[in-house]
């Protein structure tokens, strides 16, 4: 194959014989006319190529301008983080951050557009939460509102015509249950639930920097009107630390006298806007999970909520899941027998939330405890209802 | 839910706000632009000085965060 002479080229043609050869060469047929690509316009200035060091110098000045034009929002999120060494350090960096930008003015363009939006002051930290201050002179004399009322003589009727309005709020372990409570209201012709269910992962009443819910709930009776109102909170407050908290207030670990205290008057408070606004309160209190020590804490909770309760018995009542789901041996369990022995999952894997059967369990007692507290049946019984 | 599908009308829709509507809008929007506008705009980025190509990067991450979401969202039911 080496050996082999390699093959012999046609000489080059001169443009003179090339002339020759195209006259000589029959003329073929017309092609069918095509649109010929237009030549493309001027864009301008072609893109001007950097080195990566040019990118990575824009990058960190864009990083920095960033920082100070969005001071005021990261800020708030690191004034909402969990307390413990990462948010006082995220502070300690963004307080100074949000001074500058503030001095500097770099914050108004964020405000701007926020206010463009309709999301005027979603910077700002919230911790207000709306609810009468205990008063240093009198400790541990309760509020008037916290009286309990007389038992009412006559139950509220509620019919297909008038129905018994339920809303339901709450952190994530409100979820499962809401939705349970809303599929067994749709059975009931003379109960309608109203909104959607508020259930709101990895919010309480400890932190209203993260989630206002004294602010949601005042404007959510407000709007949605309801007559009985389903609340369950407590799962992500079993912690020392809160905000919000009355200026001159101490407050010692979670709890302690100082804690319940706090808390009790938050849970109370929120059950006082319920019932100021018209509506009667369903507390559904946390149940144990597969953590002995949250099962411990969560008694705190639970027994600050039950007292809150009890001293605004015919305006709130207290649903104790915590024996409810309770095994055989008292203890958590994920599985219970229903009715015809068989088990049935009622915890969810992560061993804290609730399984649909579960949510259904919970339902059941809130519609006893509705059925307790208002007349749902009787408009069955009048020939015209 | 079906029922609303047929009862629905009229009532205005929680979900479709004006940010929304807004958004759809500029998507669609931007897809009827001449394609050498968005090279228009890159060739013109690139010529800007540090600082400038700076200060509109800053301006994105500023737009990007300000209306992104904001505060705690309702729990969506995906098991219902």
């Amino acid at each position: 194959m080496a050996d082999r002479p390699l093959p012999q080229l046609p000489p080059l043609l001169d443009d003179a014989t090339r002339t020759l050869e195209r006259a000589a060469a029959p003329t073929p047929p017309p092609e069918p006319r095509r649109r010929r690509a237009r030549p493309p316009r001027d864009e301008g200035t072609p893109r001007r190529q950097w080195s990566a060091g040019h990118a990575l110098v824009v990058s960190v000045l864009a990083l920095a301008l960033g920082l100070l034009l969005n001071a005021p929002g990261i800020h708030k999120s690191a004034f909402n983080k969990p307390a413990g060494w990462e948010r006082d350090v995220a502070l300690a960096f963004t307080g100074p951050l949000a001074g500058i930008s503030d001095a500097l003015l770099l914050d108004r363009p964020r405000e701007g557009i926020q206010a463009l939006v309709g999301r005027s002051g979603a910077d700002e930290i919230h911790t207000d939460l709306g609810i009468p201050s205990p008063s240093p002179a009198s400790p541990t004399r309760p509020a008037p509102a916290a009286r309990p009322k007389p038992e009412p003589t006559r139950k509220l009727a509620f019919s297909p015509q008038k129905k018994l309005r339920i809303w339901i709020a709450g952190d994530s372990l409100v979820i499962t249950p809401g939705y349970a409570i809303v599929r067994a209201a749709g059975a009931s012709p003379a109960i309608e639930a109203v909104g959607s269910v508020d259930g709101r992962v990895a919010t309480g009443l400890t932190r209203p920097d993260v989630f206002n819910w004294f602010d949601e709930i005042r404007r959510q009776v407000k709007k949605l009107r309801p007559r009985a109102v389903v609340l369950a909170f407590g799962g992500n407050d079993d912690k020392a630390y809160m905000t919000g908290v009355p200026k001159g207030t101490e407050l010692g670990d979670f709890g302690s006298w100082s804690w319940r205290k706090e808390y009790g008057r938050r849970v109370g408070g929120l059950m006082d806007t319920i019932n100021r606004a018209g509506a009667f309160v369903i507390w559904i209190g946390l149940p144990q999970t597969r953590s002995a020590d949250q099962t411990r804490r969560f008694d705190v909770v639970n027994a600050v909520a039950q007292r809150q309760a009890r001293k605004r018995a015919g305006r709130a009542a207290y649903i104790d899941t915590y024996t409810m789901f309770a095994g055989d041996d008292g203890g958590y369990a994920q599985y219970l027998a229903d009715g015809s022995g068989r088990l049935e999952k009622v915890r969810s894997d992560d061993g804290v939330h609730f399984e649909r059967i579960g949510g259904d369990m919970i339902a059941r007692l809130v519609l006893k405890e509705l059925n307790k507290e208002f007349d749902l049946t009787s408009w069955r019984k009048k020939p015209n209802a | 839910m079906i029922e609303g599908l047929f009862t629905g009308w009229g009532e205005p829709a929680p979900l479709v706000t004006s940010g929304v509507l807004a958004a759809i809008l500029v998507g669609v929007g931007s897809q009827y632009l001449p394609a050498r506008i968005p090279r228009l705009v890159m060739a013109r980025f690139s010529r800007l000085p540090v600082l400038g190509q700076a200060t509109v990067l800053a301006f994105s991450l500023m737009l990007t965060s300000a209306l992104g979401p904001e505060g705690v969202a309702p729990f969506i039911y995906f098991q219902f």
